[in-house]
């Protein structure tokens, strides 16, 4: 090979190595061109994402119940400073906060290698003062931080609800625009309305270079404050009701009826489903939340029992409250006791009830109740007369022991009336409570707890018997109901059947006043009544509260007691020796607006304990109605009381 | 070696009216504009640091015009000088190349970051690694030449070798990777142009790779020299930041697209987004700002230096031009190639400045007196009256 050649060689070799470079350089910049400026512009961005201001939440009449502060939050960037720096810079922290140095070290080795550890709120002298001496502060920097601020307390705390840092799984559910390092509502409307609560999160875009320090601000996008929340509820409503219902529990110990520790009240509007006021004991103050609770304070809090709504959670057996179900069922379907036909036949109650074998299979012989004498249905609600409804229980036994399809009737009723099932209320963890039937027995049996929840001879002899129906239709035996499931029932009943779904937010608007979320009336479904149920239902619950009936001492004190009616209700529960007072009323009787559904669990007789709150309600909720106290000698309004307070220590 | 005739002998020369040929204007002209994007280019990508530090954004760039001046006027030098006398001084450039060598591993040169690669003058750093590339251009010129009339022994090869070892291992020891690689490119062209045959380079192609997995498994190398070579083939360790080095490359050059972001308006040159831009990664600067168009322009300048390169290597006078043309365009192919590959991560990093455009003065210098060389091989093509050679 000559060296023409060899050079040839070498030309082709040059030749192929730079056609290399030309395809690669077109491939790099034509063909993948783009790619790579994408790639090229989000390296020289950085997007600081900036908190959004969570939206206010508002009584019904404007009353500010949750808002958002601006204030100024120290942080440390700790990527600037050296590890000599820190030590310093924690002996000044430690002056400035007058807290203990090691207490400091601690909220760094916690925070480890993040960038960025909040130190929390600084007044403003401590600010000018770091200000001032920034020298002495390095990577201190302080910035703005919304914090939620609860401006009324614990007042509404069960419908407000409290906010807390999210939960690796509330992270994973809601994606890139939930600060992990932020807040999220975890109870109460603060959970249920969250997303419309949270707002939009702000974007600083800044011009980094390599190191990813900022050189400017290419772009800002504001963060837009969470949608303002406005409530249904009325707090002068709802401190009239919190007040009276803890009037209550002090007389019910005082009378030594109970030794309640959790109650539940309600007042919703029973042509709408608006609630009116909610409130559950005990309560707690959702400020407790805002920058944090200890573990130690949380557990001590749940232990109480504090983050237990009860009026949506709490399911109670509600006595004879549940009458005024049976009470339909028996009207509206024809099922009077045996031998009787319409609503004004009357029995003779001597106070127990003899049954015949076939009729109860085995199950308890006798029941006794107070002698009510000659009883019709009226009556019988009015009075709460156990043997009228348990014969109303008995005549559906017989009826339908043999028809599977409809032996569950008075059930049905109970269920179209929003027991059982829940009422879709707008707060988390609604309990759907309980009414029981054969099918749910025949589950019991065969789950691994079936011998806890049973009897053992329901597995030897019939499971379901006549004895389970009469024990629903007076509210006991394994039926369970929230105060705000029977106070659904009882709207529906004097409402014209409307059941509807109670809320507590009435409409949501975003900052600039647009209308978000218009909640407004829902109704779940409408009950055809029949004729006769429309004209007794008033009468009858009126008579509860009047003369003869079971809450007629705690209402006669009103001026116009023929305004209001209800029913009361004293359930039994295994677990406790106390009785649990219910009323659940209606008012004006008329032209039914409110109904007040009204538990106190261990609380003790219903007409002496649980009526006298709903009385109390009422007078508030009646124009030209005084407000009488609850207890002898006690205040009526918790204005009253504060006065009677100051007063005392005045005097003192 | 034969002393010639002088034209005053009386004997009638057929060249006696001949002039001298004139300069290669192409390749000239080429490096000048290569020169020119260089200085532009550094510029771009260094005044907005310099300009943070409080210093005159124009500073490197002033440096390198200067560099620039003094190359020109290195290159007429090498211009001027015969090539042929090179020959005569091979062997004392060889000595004094390996003594500045063994000088700048000793002990009384400090390390800069570990490595030994600068002298510094005080105003400037000399590397002289860059000078010992054509060192060796004409030192194995010399050696392989007479190859022409007296073939391609393995004594002759084996002598080649050995004149490259010394320098290679003096080098390894600063480190410096990518001189080493050029100058075993280089040895490899120049001993095939030299006329050595196919299975001489076979055989050493094999001995070359098997000297290479006993240096690996003896773990003869340290540390850090290690962590420079398994950056090669495995760029997720990582040790040295080189993945994130060409991937900042990469994504420069990529985002020019067809017709760059015009010159100083690369938001990532302005930055300094990619390490070293202006010395090893000049070329990312080109592409940003002048896009596919500018860099395949810089590209295909190179192309024509080459192609001036083989003319003159073809036409050359003598064996010896031809083989020192060969030297030079191994040299420039193979750092061109492997500095724009590298940028474009089809090569690996081996810190191999890109003629011409780097910021730099030694290898600037180096390849304007090697195309002051291959200016005077060219010129000299054919003889003239009054030379002193004839062959």
């Amino acid at each position: 090979m000559n060296f023409a050649r060899r050079l040839a060689v070498l030309g082709i070799a040059f030749v192929v190595l730079f056609s290399l470079l030309f395809t690669r350089l077109w491939f790099v910049q034509v063909a993948s061109g783009t790619a790579y400026e994408e790639e090229a512009s989000r390296q020289q961005l950085d997007a600081e994402r900036t908190t959004a201001a969570r939206g206010e939440i508002r009584d019904s009449r404007g009353v500010l119940l949750a808002t958002s502060r601006i204030v100024p939050e120290m942080i440390v960037q700790r990527t600037a400073v050296t590890d000599e720096e820190e030590e310093a810079l924690i002996q000044q922290i430690s002056a400035l906060f007058d807290l203990p140095a090691v207490e400091v070290r601690a909220i760094f080795e916690q925070a480890g290698p993040v960038v960025e550890v909040p130190m929390g709120i600084v007044t403003p002298a401590q600010m000018s003062y770091v200000l001032k001496n920034s020298e002495d502060f390095p990577g201190v920097l302080i910035q703005d931080r919304p914090i939620r601020v609860y401006p009324e307390g614990p007042l509404l705390a069960h419908v407000i609800g409290h906010i807390g840092r999210p939960s690796p799984e509330d992270v994973a559910a809601a994606g890139p625009e939930l600060d992990p390092s932020g807040t999220i509502g975890k109870f109460g409307v603060e959970k249920f309305y969250d997303d419309y609560l949270q707002g939009d999160r702000g974007t600083l875009l800044y011009r980094v270079d390599p190191q990813g320090d900022p050189l400017g601000l290419e772009e800002e996008l504001p963060a837009v404050q969470g949608d303002t929340v406005h409530l249904t509820l009325d707090s002068g409503l709802q401190r009239q009701v919190e007040f009276a219902v803890n009037e209550a529990m002090t007389l019910s110990r005082e009378l030594e009826e109970g030794d309640p520790e959790l109650a539940a009240a309600v007042v919703m509007d029973v042509t709408d489903g608006s609630l009116l006021a909610l409130y559950s004991y005990p309560d707690f103050d959702p400020s407790l939340f805002v920058d944090g609770v200890s573990q130690v304070q949380f557990e001590e809090l749940l232990e109480r029992n504090v983050f237990t709504n009860l009026a949506i959670q709490g399911a109670y057996p509600p006595g004879s409250t549940f009458k005024a179900i049976t009470w339909a069922a028996a009207i509206n379907e024809g099922l009077y006791p045996r031998g009787l036909s319409t609503p004004s036949g009357t029995i003779n109650c001597e106070g127990e009830l003899d049954l015949g074998i076939d009729d109860n299979e085995g199950g308890q012989l006798a029941f006794t109740d107070s002698g009510h004498g000659t009883t019709d249905l009226h009556t019988a609600l009015g009075r709460s007369c156990n043997v009228y409804f348990w014969q109303v229980a008995l005549t559906i036994w017989r009826e339908y022991k043999n028809d599977p399809e409809n032996e569950d009737i008075l059930q049905r009723w109970a269920r179209l009336l929003s027991l059982g099932e829940q009422t879709g209320i707008d707060l988390p963890f609604e309990n759907s409570g309980r009414i029981p039937d054969r099918q749910l027995y025949e589950e019991w049996a065969e789950s691994p707890r079936g011998s806890l929840l049973l009897s053992p001879d329901r597995f030897t002899e019939a499971i379901w018997r006549g004895g389970d129906i009469m024990g629903i239709a007076i509210g006991q035996g394994d039926v369970l109901a929230t105060p705000v499931q029977m106070a659904v029932a009882f709207a529906a009943l004097v409402n014209g059947g409307n059941v509807l779904e109670p809320h507590v937010v009435d409409r949501i608007t975003s900052v600039d006043g647009r209308m978000v979320l218009d909640v407004g009336r829902r109704v779940a479904r409408t009950i055809e009544f029949t004729e006769e149920h429309e004209r007794f239902i008033r009468e009858d619950l009126t008579r509860v509260t009047n003369a003869g009936g079971t809450a007629a001492a705690a209402f006669s004190v009103m001026q116009n007691p023929w305004q209001t009616g209800g029913k009361t209700g004293t359930s039994e529960r295994d677990v406790s020796e106390d009785n649990t007072a219910w009323f659940i009323g209606v008012t004006p009787i008329d032209n039914p607006r409110y109904v007040v559904a009204v538990m106190i669990v261990d609380g003790g007789l219903a007409g002496r304990v649980a009526a006298p709150v709903a009385r109390n309600i009422m007078q508030y909720l009646l124009p030209n109605e005084p407000i009488t106290s609850i207890r002898p000698g006690g205040a009526a309004t918790p204005a009253e009381a504060a006065e009677a307070l100051a007063t005392d220590e005045g005097g003192s | 070696m034969a002393i010639l005739e002088s034209p005053n002998s009386g004997v009638p020369s057929i060249v006696a009216d001949r002039k001298r040929p004139g300069p290669d204007v192409v390749s000239f002209i080429v490096m000048a504009a290569l020169m020119t994007v260089g200085v532009l280019m550094i510029y771009a990508s260094t005044r907005e640091q310099l300009e943070l530090q409080n210093l005159d954004p124009g500073r490197l760039m002033q440096r390198q015009i200067i560099f620039a001046v003094v190359a020109v006027g290195v290159y007429v030098v090498g211009s001027l000088i015969d090539y042929r006398e090179f020959r005569n001084f091979a062997a004392w450039i060889y000595v004094g190349t390996l003594g500045t060598l063994v000088l700048l591993i000793s002990p009384l040169i400090p390390a800069q970051e570990n490595v030994k690669r600068w002298i510094d003058l005080g105003i400037f750093q000399v590397q002289p690694s860059e000078f010992a590339k054509i060192t060796m251009v004409i030192v194995l010129a010399t050696v392989l030449a007479p190859a022409r009339q007296e073939g391609m022994q393995w004594k002759r090869i084996a002598q080649a070798l050995f004149l490259v070892a010394i320098p290679s291992l003096l080098i390894f020891f600063q480190p410096d990777l990518g001189t080493m690689l050029v100058f075993t490119f280089m040895t490899f062209v120049m001993l095939f142009a030299g006329g050595a045959t196919w299975k001489q380079l076979l055989a050493l192609g094999a001995a070359a790779v098997g000297a290479g997995m006993v240096v690996f498994q003896r773990g003869m190398l340290k540390e850090y020299q290690l962590e420079r070579l398994t950056a090669f083939y495995d760029p997720d360790a990582d040790p040295l930041g080189i993945a994130y080095q060409q991937a900042q490359s990469v994504t420069a050059i990529g985002s020019g697209q067809l017709t760059g972001k015009g010159l100083f308006d690369g938001a990532l040159t302005n930055l300094r987004f990619v390490p070293e831009q202006e010395t090893d990664f000049i070329f990312t600067a080109v592409g940003e700002q002048l896009g596919f168009l500018g860099s395949a322009l810089v590209i295909a300048a190179f192309v024509i230096l080459l192609w001036r390169v083989f003319v003159i290597a073809a036409t050359a006078r003598d064996r010896f031009g031809s083989l020192m043309a060969v030297g030079i365009g191994s040299m420039i192919m193979f750092q061109v190639f492997v500095n724009i590959g590298m940028t474009m991560k089809i090569m690996p990093v081996t810190g191999l400045p890109l003629p011409f455009l780097s910021y730099g003065g030694s290898s600037l210098l180096t390849f304007a007196f090697a195309m002051g060389l291959l200016n005077s091989i060219w010129r000299r093509r054919s003889p003239v009256p009054g030379e002193t050679y004839i062959v």
